[in-house]
């Protein structure tokens, strides 16, 4: 997997999106063919299973946030009501169905990830005539976002250790502050990383 | 001073808060000459650098190489200075080492084969050969401080600046970093609280405090000057 074109891999990846978002929410054999593909793909890479699952269920509670009101959606049959919320089965295979787009999804996205060194896909992208902009958001995103992670995590060790065993639960005001301090960080970090740029002669132009 | 290379006249600058950063600062720097910047935390040393640099713009006047500071000369002049931040982190923000040292190269617009060959002998200088397609996130403090310094040096300025160039820096780091800036034969200014650093490298001393300009001389008489040290809050 490690040599094959990262382009190739790319678009490979994109495509395997594409059809998996595109299916229409009844058509369970295309479902079935991306999991086989994914599978096959997962056996070639020799990855450890749950250290798998556990990446690609990283992103899954943001999409069920987002899912959550499908099932009572008006039409189709009810399949039970209580104190006048009626949850519909349409609406249910809909829910499970965006679940099962995202997630397979973030397999194929985990596996390009997994298979290629980030500067790699860069390099691909770049092939591809991706605009330069999203390349240079991309890269910042992902030279900075471990920066941040441990900032984060930081904090809440330091806050952990002033915490003296109370519960979390009643300290939402400090992750709040926590939250804000973080924002202002890469806010006053965007600012300095600028003038670096400025400095070395950057002047607007992407095009380079 | 004649040859200076910069010149900086009544320079004050105000943070947007009102609070007075530095206060009608004057000096000149000759070339080649290694001028050492210390201060009290808070005493206007990262903001004189930033100024210098047109960053930050206050009343006064500050020549480079005989161009005053404006929007015209800002790209000629931003080519002659080079300037190591504190925080490597802040300098390096592409995801390899070579896009990093060749960025500057690039936006000066030189061909490809001598950005290329720019970026090998700035890595060179800095004792790390070979580094180009590391990834800059998964290197150590010092080796970072060094591609820093090499995203400079690719760019061949002839002034350079730093900013705490020792911080963060283990003690066999610092030696090699020290011998690293002695090595350069450019003009340089260092802001910094390593008194040790200024007295081995520095031909001349500026000392800031609440924004104002105290004092100026050779590093061996602050240095060994316990009751000024003091005065001074070093």
């Amino acid at each position: 997997m490690r040599k094959t074109p990262v382009t190739l891999k790319i678009v490979f990846t994109f495509l395997f999106i594409l059809i998996i978002v595109m299916t229409p929410f009844r058509n369970y054999y295309i479902f079935l063919g991306g999991v086989v593909a994914i599978s096959i793909f997962f056996i070639i890479s020799k990855l450890s299973l749950s250290f798998f699952i556990k990446k690609t269920l990283s992103l899954l509670p943001f999409v069920v946030f987002v899912a959550i009101f499908l099932p009572f959606k008006k039409g189709g049959i009810p399949i039970f009501e209580w104190q006048g919320i009626v949850f519909y089965q349409k609406g249910a295979i809909m829910f499970f169905t965006v679940i099962l787009k995202a997630w397979l999804s973030m397999w194929a996205l985990t596996l390009l990830y997994i298979n290629t060194p980030f500067p790699e896909i860069i390099r691909g992208l770049r092939v591809l005539g991706v605009p330069h902009i999203f390349i240079m958001l991309i890269s910042f995103m992902y030279r900075y976002m471990y920066m941040f992670l441990k900032v984060a995590k930081d904090m809440e060790k330091a806050r952990e250790l002033r915490n003296f065993g109370k519960n979390r639960w009643t300290q939402i005001r400090v992750y709040a502050n926590i939250i804000g301090l973080l924002f202002i960080k890469a806010y006053e970090r965007g600012e300095r990383i600028y003038d670096a740029m400025l400095l070395r002669g950057f002047d607007g132009k992407l095009d380079n | 001073m004649e040859n200076s290379i910069i010149e900086v006249r009544d320079y004050s600058y105000t943070y947007p808060d009102g609070r007075l950063a530095l206060d009608r600062i004057s000096f000149s720097v000759g070339e080649y000459e290694c001028i050492g910047i210390i201060g009290p935390n808070g005493a206007g040393k990262t903001t004189l650098l930033l100024s210098l640099l047109g960053i930050f713009r206050g009343r006064g006047e500050i020549k480079i190489k005989g161009m005053s500071l404006d929007r015209k000369s800002m790209r000629k002049v931003r080519q002659i200075m080079g300037f190591v931040f504190q925080d490597p982190d802040t300098q390096l923000f592409s995801p390899t080492v070579y896009e990093d040292v060749a960025f500057g190269p690039i936006n000066m617009e030189l061909p490809l084969c001598e950005v290329k060959e720019r970026v090998k002998t700035a890595l060179s200088l800095v004792g790390l050969p070979g580094f180009s397609d590391r990834i800059s996130h998964h290197l150590s403090i010092g080796e970072k401080k060094r591609v820093a310094l090499a995203s400079i040096l690719s760019m061949d300025p002839e002034i350079l600046l730093f900013d705490e160039p020792l911080s963060g820096l283990d003690p066999r780091g610092k030696r090699l970093f020290t011998k690293l800036l002695g090595n350069m034969k450019k003009t340089k200014i260092i802001a910094t609280h390593d008194l040790l650093l200024v007295e081995s490298l520095c031909d001349r001393v500026l000392v800031l405090k609440d924004g104002k300009l105290l004092w100026q001389g050779p590093p061996s008489y602050i240095l060994h000057n316990e009751y000024i040290l003091e005065k001074y809050g070093l």
